[in-house]
């Protein structure tokens, strides 16, 4: 089944890649500069979308986990396996770019504020779960031990999102949704959309991508099994 | 501006590694895959 052409796959990362050239040419050639940070604020284009992904990307987990907490279906199970991986991607994005923001506008790559040790601790949370996965072999208790780390890791994604308004930080305020005196200008708004959008459509893709590698696994384990104990 | 590169860059080698990577494995399982399907088969006709 799995060995088949995937036509919906393809269609998905074509796409995906077109909406990624025009993202590029948006960023690069059609945005305007910030006036205050210069063109390092361009940054913001792609860390923004790659924190939205990875909080969505964590979200899913939460859901998936618990549905499979209620009905122990082992497909909610890698649904959530799958979203962890690709949201532990994206919060490696956010954790590379940050800094090399920060670096040019704070002039360190790095401070211990309330945003970043909190996004920080959430990419622990995560890359502990893909452990925790890969070290334990029996796959009921590997399931139920991971379905509970992704609910209650998932805690920390709005002590991420409200860290800025709940405690003084050096991490910006929010620019969309941030109460008076925030908001972009409706170039800088219309490329920040599309990247979203670009970024989802990426996430999509690559999350097809992992359920099919894991329903080939799947495969392979039920034929190892059949080869070792012809059952 | 070259720190912005930089940036864009890393997301992309990111990104493309990982798919890479699962390009990768899924050619390897396919493989693996196959293998045993005709040793299976083998076994039956025997």
């Amino acid at each position: 089944m799995s060995t088949t052409r995937d036509t919906f796959g393809i269609v998905l990362t074509a796409l995906a890649l077109i909406a990624m050239m025009v993202s590029i040419y948006l960023v690069f050639m059609y945005v305007p500069t910030e006036v205050t940070m210069g063109e390092v604020q361009k940054i913001f284009y792609f860390h923004v979308p790659s924190a939205w992904l990875a909080f969505f990307a964590f979200f899913l987990v939460f859901v998936f986990s618990i549905i499979y907490l209620i009905r122990r279906d082992k497909r909610w199970d890698t649904l959530a396996a799958s979203s962890a991986e690709i949201g532990v991607l994206f919060c490696t994005l956010v954790l590379v770019t940050g800094p090399i923001w920060a670096k040019l506008v704070w002039g360190v790559w790095w401070t211990w504020d309330a945003r970043l040790t909190l996004t920080l601790v959430l990419w622990l949370i995560y890359v502990a779960y893909i452990m925790l996965r890969h070290y334990m072999s029996d796959p009921e208790r590997r399931a139920t031990f991971s379905a509970v780390l992704g609910i209650i890791g998932f805690i920390d994604v709005p002590m991420v999102y409200f860290s800025i308004r709940w405690w003084r930080t050096q991490h910006p305020q929010p620019v969309v949704s941030g109460g008076e005196g925030s908001g972009l200008e409706g170039p800088m708004l219309m490329t920040l959309m599309v990247c979203l959008s670009t970024f989802t459509l990426l996430f999509f893709s690559i999350l097809r991508y992992r359920l099919r590698l894991q329903a080939l696994r799947d495969e392979l384990d039920e034929l190892q099994d059949l080869v070792e104990h012809g059952e | 501006m070259t720190w912005m590169f930089a940036a864009y860059a890393i997301i992309w080698f990111a990104v493309f590694l990982y798919l890479f990577d699962m390009g990768k494995k899924q050619r390897a399982i396919a493989q693996e895959l196959e293998g045993l399907k005709a040793k299976l088969a083998r076994g039956e006709s025997n």
